[in-house]
């Protein structure tokens, strides 16, 4: 077990497009860090320059207190878990496990140890010997991380590992993994643009975009403070709603839009960020906007409503069923402290505390 | 399977049209049966049966007892034993430098490669006879080795690369994430995956060698030296040709090749990599 640390790190291709731009990180000693992001913001590069996969351009990547810029992949002591599992098709599931440790020459009887307890911890003894072809989705997927724990490395890499997974086992298998690493402590860096997993397995997020690294921390503070438009609008689900307008004596005002802020010191131009949990129809909070519903979701638990404000889709989330119906008008308030204000020009940074 | 059922006459019509095109490639085949096993040397007969009256091993005996037929066997076995290892053994890397590495002038050259295939053998006879003959090589099996080779390259190269195409790279990354140098993980993942690609890549080497006359002809000069199809050649003579002999050493020369398809027919229809990777 081992912290990762990430100095100024680059990664620019030959064609010079630039995949990471100069990303500094800290990953603590036995640390889940989430990287999440849209495809093509550099997550995944990140992790390969960290598994040595990809070559850094500039910068240091450690592992420990060793710089590991210049080592081999399978000197780095890191083992990762592949999105397409990547299990040797022409390996049993037991020397599929085993491999690493052969390549280093482990002694056989230690070897065997360490496989056994693996199986009993993913529950896969019955497959020791079968072939990768004949495993489920599942199955295959244990069998990956079957493989990277059996090396008792000092960190574990995950790129995309449940995205092939039906949505079903895709729920199971996270929890597997939080559990995993609940009993192991391995430092663990792993990778998805799935925001369900984010939130869930990760003790931090790193949201990235265009290469960037947008915002560090807690999976609550990264919903509850977002550092900039970006980060609220790809957090949570379903996303924020956005409304331009203009603050004017502590009211932000958009067309018939017209909320007080309970904040002062805002002024000019800005975006209002406001979560569809957030909206209520309690009468008691300060109003927001009427809502002409076009198309209501009934969840039992809960109800999703659309509707469009200033022609932009805006979506609410409210408690319980609530027996509206589309077309129906809704008045809906946004209790104070909730809302978020974002700096409608350059990085659309949080204006508000 | 079918959802509908096709008229029996469409079904007749397609049978007799599979039969005459396997009667036209079997009938050539059993003729030169039927020649071997007639006593004497005649070529025509006006008998039907594929197997004659009177038949008679005489022409596979006389083959092994009168004429050097054990020396061509070993000739060509080593030939093209040599050109199979040699083929096998630099497509496979070849091929996997230009399946994975991309390097300045990747695709010129795999062009390049491909280019050489479009002339024919016969226009190459000349110009590789002046290099053989320069690096005296006539009348060798080296230079006979090293034509072959030459020849049959280019297509075991493209062969291997479009192989190895197919072998998810991320294979080989987790070979190397599990300790693996890139030539260990090359021999480990890579190379038992592309067995198929092997297979037939061997088989074609081995074919190229086995059955080609026109170099051989050239290249080679004496009687003892021969391959198989330059000893076969030998039997029709300008005034006479012993029917008997040729027939029966043609026999002699397809079996090898027709089990060896045989036995390597699983690799033609690969599928070693299923289940390895999820896509």
């Amino acid at each position: 077990m081992a912290e990762i640390r990430l100095n100024n790190l680059v990664k620019r291709y030959e064609n010079g497009f630039q995949a990471v731009k100069d990303a500094n990180l800290e990953i603590a000693d036995g640390e889940f860090l989430v990287l999440v992001g849209p495809s093509g913001c550099g997550k995944s590069t990140m992790l390969r320059m960290i598994a040595g996969l990809e070559e850094v351009t500039s910068g240091d990547v450690f592992v420990g207190d060793r710089r590991v810029n210049n080592l081999e992949p399978g000197d780095r002591d890191i083992a990762m878990v592949f999105q397409n599992y990547a299990l040797y098709p022409h390996m049993t599931v037991r020397q599929n496990m085993s491999f690493g440790l052969r390549m280093r020459k482990t002694p056989k009887a230690e070897i065997e140890k360490r496989v056994a307890d693996a199986v009993q911890i993913l529950s896969i003894e019955s497959l020791l010997d079968r072939r990768p072809k004949e495993l489920s989705g599942g199955q295959r997927q244990r069998v990956a991380v079957g493989r990277a724990i059996v090396r008792q490395p000092k960190a574990f890499l995950f790129d995309e590992p449940l995205s092939n997974l039906d949505a079903k086992l895709r729920v199971q298998m996270r929890t597997e993994l939080a559990r995993l690493h609940q009993r192991l402590k391995t430092t663990t860096v792993y990778v998805t643009h799935d925001q369900v997993e984010a939130m869930t397995l990760g003790d931090r997020i790193v949201v990235m975009k265009d290469g960037i690294i947008q915002q560090v921390d807690s999976p609550l503070n990264i919903y509850r403070r977002p550092v900039n438009r970006f980060v609220a609008g790809f957090i949570g689900s379903p996303a924020m709603n956005f409304l331009e307008g203009e603050i004017a004596d502590g009211i932000f005002k958009s067309g018939e839009v017209a909320y007080p802020l309970n904040q002062n010191g805002l002024s000019g131009p800005a975006i209002l960020g406001f979560r569809p949990e957030d909206l209520t129809t309690d009468p008691s909070q300060p109003k927001i906007l009427d809502a002409e519903l076009e198309v209501v979701e009934q969840m039992g638990h809960e109800t999703i409503v659309y509707f469009q404000l200033a022609a932009q889709p805006m979506v609410a989330r409210l408690e319980g069923n609530s027996g509206s119906s589309p077309g129906d008008r809704l008045a809906l308030g946004l209790p104070q402290g909730t809302w978020h204000l974002f700096e409608s020009t350059g990085d659309q940074k949080r204006m508000s505390d | 399977m079918r959802g509908v059922k096709e008229s029996r006459l469409i079904t007749l019509g397609r049978h007799a049209l599979l039969l005459l095109f396997v009667l036209i490639s079997v009938y050539p085949a059993l003729n030169v049966l039927s020649i071997s096993l007639r006593p004497g040397n005649k070529l025509r007969s006006t008998e039907l049966s594929i197997i004659p009256e009177n038949w008679t091993l005489d022409s596979y005996v006389q083959l092994f007892t009168e004429q050097p037929f054990l020396q061509w066997l070993g000739n060509s076995l080593l030939v093209s034993l040599a050109v199979t290892l040699l083929g096998v053994g630099l497509a496979s890397v070849g091929g996997y430098a230009l399946s994975r590495y991309k390097f300045v002038g990747r695709q010129t050259s795999m062009l390049a490669i491909l280019t050489t295939q479009m002339f024919p053998a016969t226009m190459l006879l000349l110009p590789i006879y002046v290099m053989i003959a320069r690096l005296h090589l006539v009348n060798t099996f080296l230079g006979l080795l090293i034509f072959y080779t030459a020849t049959a390259l280019p297509f075991c190269l493209w062969q291997m690369k479009g192989f190895y195409d197919t072998i998810p790279f991320s294979l080989e990354e987790a070979a190397r994430m599990d300790g693996c140098s890139r030539w260990k993980t090359f021999l480990k993942v890579t190379l038992p995956l592309a067995v198929p690609g092997l297979v037939i890549t061997a088989l074609f080497s081995f074919m190229t060698a086995w059955s080609e006359y026109i170099v051989a002809a050239v290249v080679l000069e004496d009687r003892e030296m021969f391959t198989l199809p330059l000893g076969l050649k030998s039997f029709q003579a300008t005034m006479s040709t012993q029917w008997g002999l040729y027939a029966a050493a043609s026999m002699l020369v397809s079996i090898p090749v027709v089990v060896v398809f045989m036995l390597l027919s699983r690799y033609l229809v690969s599928g070693l990599t299923v289940g390895g990777v999820k896509e």
